[in-house]
């Protein structure tokens, strides 16, 4: 059963997350890494930061798009897996509150995934750097 | 049609995808599509925001620093500016000319207006340690059309990406032809030339390497490096602590106007790298300076030199190769003069400007009409 029926919450102040354009973009501040997810994925995210369990999310999503229960709570049991492993997300020990309001869903359903890019530093290496001309002013 | 070009970075940096996008650029404009260019900042931020080139728009997000820093509020106010700048200009095509942390703001999800993706392929796909990045494995699966500019580079995407295989050609990088003749290749004493960001990756040391016993073999030798980056200083070291300093040249940064006329002034060509030059446009200058290219093999080097043909191709991490192959061609000139011209033939073939706009022109025309897939293939993780 894993995580599936515990509440979760963002593993601050080592991850920070926003939802930008339907993208939940995730960003583990201490290894640099960078997440992305979108469609279904992005949707469980907000169910799960909304005080949604993932137990409560796959019902959902199942009845939603008409899948077996069973199919779609193995997949954001796994989705939360990941989660957990990068140490995006952990268990919120406090009361229980109302959950948000069911949201606006993709229209229609893809097995989660975590979109991971952790080559970040080796993208920043290639920075060039500015030729001392332009910034001297000489040209 | 109206292009958003997503250029990682763009001039005024210099490395051979930003000097090919300066040209580029105002190229396409005048064929009448309406550019914009969207690139990132640099950590100083003394480039302005809001900026144009031959009249062509230019918008830089402060992308790089922001992620420099792990700053996460920047790096989504980044994000938006870039939705806000893209709904705006309404494209009808984005052409991701050179990938980097920009495609960051492309490729992960779909942006309104959804418009065709057109993924320019120019550096290997690879992070350090040999793994396919993350970022072009998402870009080539949210693009529409995909250009490498090596076969050997078309061939590792479609190994990453089986599905790319229709929708994906090599489009040889084309160099605008230099505004001056080659003149004859100078051989009392010879000059042998680097180009390039002084990074360990580019392999400068091993030019210097190799200049050690070329220094006692031929009179008055010089090796003139042209570029600046972190290996400067342990490249000058290492040319101290073998006794050459006298005859290693570092010109510091050389603008790319005045690259021709450096070439012109060398005897050969060196492109030492030790990591996976998609292909390398030194090589492509030198040929059209009609210059003899020593070049490691590695990467797309050998579409870009012909070895044997229009220079010499040597293993990588192998100074003592690079110094023979500059013996070879020293020992026989008319050789090395030979190569040259066949270079510069092939160069003029090969890497036609007006033939690499074309290409482009042809593809914005065609992508621009197709529709966009509602469910693009998707690429195994």
């Amino acid at each position: 059963m894993g995580m599936l029926l515990t509440r979760l919450k963002l593993n601050e102040p080592l991850i920070a997350a926003d939802v930008i354009d339907g993208e939940a973009v995730i960003m583990n501040l201490g290894k640099g890494h960078y997440y992305s997810l979108v469609d279904t994925s992005a949707d469980i995210w907000r169910m799960l930061m909304a005080g949604w369990t993932g137990a409560d999310a796959a019902a959902a999503l199942a009845a939603r798009y008409g899948i077996e229960p069973g199919i779609v709570r193995a997949d954001v049991e796994k989705f939360i897996g990941l989660l957990a492993a990068e140490d995006i997300l952990v268990a919120d020990s406090a009361p229980p509150a109302v959950p948000g309001a069911f949201p606006d869903l993709a229209p229609g359903y893809d097995p989660p995934v975590l979109s991971t890019f952790s080559d970040i530093k080796d993208l920043l290496a290639l920075d060039p750097p500015l030729p001392d001309y332009f910034t001297a002013g000489a040209m | 049609m109206r292009i958003l070009f997503l250029c990682e970075t763009f001039w005024p940096a210099i490395g051979g995808v930003e000097t090919r996008a300066r040209h580029f650029v105002p190229a396409m404009r005048n064929r009448g599509h309406e550019m914009l260019v969207v690139t990132t900042r640099e950590a100083g931020g003394e480039l302005p925001e809001a900026d144009q080139i031959a009249g062509v728009p230019i918008r830089r997000l402060a992308l790089r620093a922001a992620f420099e820093r792990n700053d996460f509020t920047r790096i989504v106010a980044a994000k938006r500016q870039y939705a806000q700048i893209r709904a705006a200009f309404a494209p009808d095509l984005v052409h991701c000319f050179f990938s980097g942390l920009i495609t960051l703001l492309e490729a992960s999800v779909e942006l309104a207006p959804p418009v065709p993706l057109l993924a320019s392929f120019t550096t290997w796909p690879f992070e350090a340690g040999g793994k396919p990045a993350a970022i072009f494995g998402k870009l080539l699966d949210r693009a529409a059309w995909v250009t490498a500019n090596s076969a050997r580079l078309r061939d590792t995407l479609v190994a990453l990406a089986p599905a790319i295989l229709p929708r994906s050609a090599v489009v040889y990088s084309g160099n605008p032809w230099p505004d001056r003749d080659p003149e004859p290749l100078p051989c009392d004493p010879p000059v042998l030339l680097c180009i390039g960001r002084m990074l360990e990756t580019k392999g400068f040391d091993l030019a210097i390497r190799a200049l050690a016993p070329l220094a006692a073999k031929v009179p008055g030798i010089r090796l003139q490096i042209a570029g600046d980056g972190p290996a400067r200083g342990p490249c000058a070291a290492l040319a101290d602590s073998l006794g050459i300093a006298a005859r290693v040249d570092f010109l510091g940064w050389v603008h790319p106007d005045r690259i021709s006329a450096l070439i012109n002034a060398a005897s050969i060509v060196i492109v030492p790298s030790r990591w996976e030059e998609a292909f390398a446009s030194v090589a492509i200058q030198a040929a059209q300076m009609a210059r003899p290219v020593i070049a490691t093999d590695c990467g797309g080097m050998a579409e870009a030199v012909v070895d044997g043909e229009t220079g010499l191709l040597v293993p990588r991490e192998d100074a003592t190769a690079i110094c023979r192959a500059v013996l070879r061609l020293l020992d026989d000139m008319p050789a090395a003069v030979a190569m040259g011209e066949r270079a510069r033939l092939r160069a003029a073939e090969l890497h036609s400007w007006p033939a690499y706009l074309d290409a482009f022109d042809d593809l914005y025309r065609r992508l621009g009409k197709l529709p966009v897939p509602a469910q693009p293939d998707k690429i195994p993780a």
